[in-house]
């Protein structure tokens, strides 16, 4: 049970006051904390669309390089220039097609692709965080 | 008046003015708590900011059904052991007082003497009390503080404490006796 002559006791120790401005200080450092977040993570989505970007053009080159070599292109090339045959020979040329489809480098491109449009829609997200707001500084300017 | 728990639920959606109207509410209370451990009041300050932004970063693993209170309390406490572990200035096996975990039950006893009507007379009992309080030790004090100015439970406090509650009790009856005896002796003499 609390006694209550200890309460008025404690009750005559005075509060100290503290100065008004520590609210403002501490709204300041969340948003540096919050652009300080927001620039990592830019950063880190930048990167990844940079290496993404670098890794597509070799991948891209291999995937020409198999199609040709493959006979892809010419089979594809069929189906644009003879229809009769496409219609008559239809089912051997879907087989063929997709044998000598380079399927490696196709879930490359698209795994990749998917990496760009993932750290685009990402990245995008923070930009405006990027800089700190300017109330919030010119708030603590008038204070101080 | 909005409460607690319902401007947390603000702040985790990203509101800083909810965030703003906590620290309002609390900013004064734990500068208080936290002169209990610090010597200045610029450190006090520089504690009271940090446990703050500690509390904003931390937001998230405030679970429903907690309570605001004592979980800012015991932001606030460890932010000012870190400090002061990191500023050496008391030693920090002396902080964690393990001597008083040995409590006795005889300390857990709620202290039931009035204290004499006389005593609330004297013009000077604030800065006596102050000055009575200076040689106990911060976690003692801050029991007596959270106990009777703060209005907390015991279970509130021994879960900021991380102590059992037997323990707090023990500390709060001993510090307490402590002060009583000061403040009664200096009304003797």
């Amino acid at each position: 049970m609390k006694n209550e002559s200890y309460k008025q006791l404690f009750d005559r120790i005075p509060e100290q006051n503290i100065s008004s401005e520590i609210e403002t200080r501490v709204m300041i450092r969340i948003e540096r904390s919050r652009v300080l977040h927001a620039r990592i993570y830019f950063g880190i989505h930048t990167i990844s669309i940079f290496i993404a970007i670098a890794v597509c053009v070799p991948v891209a080159q291999s995937f020409i390089t198999t199609a040709s070599t493959s006979g892809l292109d010419s089979y594809l090339s069929l189906l644009t220039s003879d229809g009769s045959y496409v219609l008559s020979s239809w089912k051997d040329l879907s087989l063929s097609i997709i044998e000598t489809f380079p399927i490696i480098q196709t879930t490359l491109i698209l795994g990749l692709v998917l990496v760009i449009g993932n750290s685009l829609r990402r990245g995008t997200r923070y930009l405006p965080s990027l800089t700190i707001h300017n109330e919030i500084h010119n708030e603590h300017m008038v204070s101080a | 008046m909005t409460s607690d728990e319902e401007l947390i639920k603000k702040v985790k959606t990203g509101d800083d003015m909810a965030f703003q109207e906590l620290m309002s509410r609390y900013t004064k209370h734990i500068f208080n708590f936290i002169l209990q451990y610090v010597k200045s009041r610029e450190e006090a300050e520089d504690v009271s900011q940090d446990t703050f932004f500690k509390t904003w970063k931390y937001m998230k693993r405030f679970k429903d059904g907690m309570k605001f209170k004592p979980w800012l309390f015991t932001i606030a406490r460890n932010t000012a052991l870190d400090y002061i572990k990191k500023k050496k200035a008391i030693t920090f096996s002396s902080m964690e007082s393990d001597e008083d975990d040995n409590f006795n039950f005889a300390d857990t006893l709620s202290d039931n003497d009035p204290l004499p009507p006389e005593l609330f007379a004297r013009k000077e009992l604030a800065n006596e009390l102050s000055e009575a309080m200076t040689d106990l030790h911060p976690d003692h004090k801050s029991v007596l503080m959270m106990h009777y100015h703060e209005d907390m439970t015991f279970e509130e406090i021994s879960e900021i404490m991380k102590k059992p509650m037997n323990t707090v009790k023990s500390w709060h009856h001993r510090s307490l006796s402590k002060v009583k005896t000061k403040l009664l002796h200096r009304k003797s003499s």
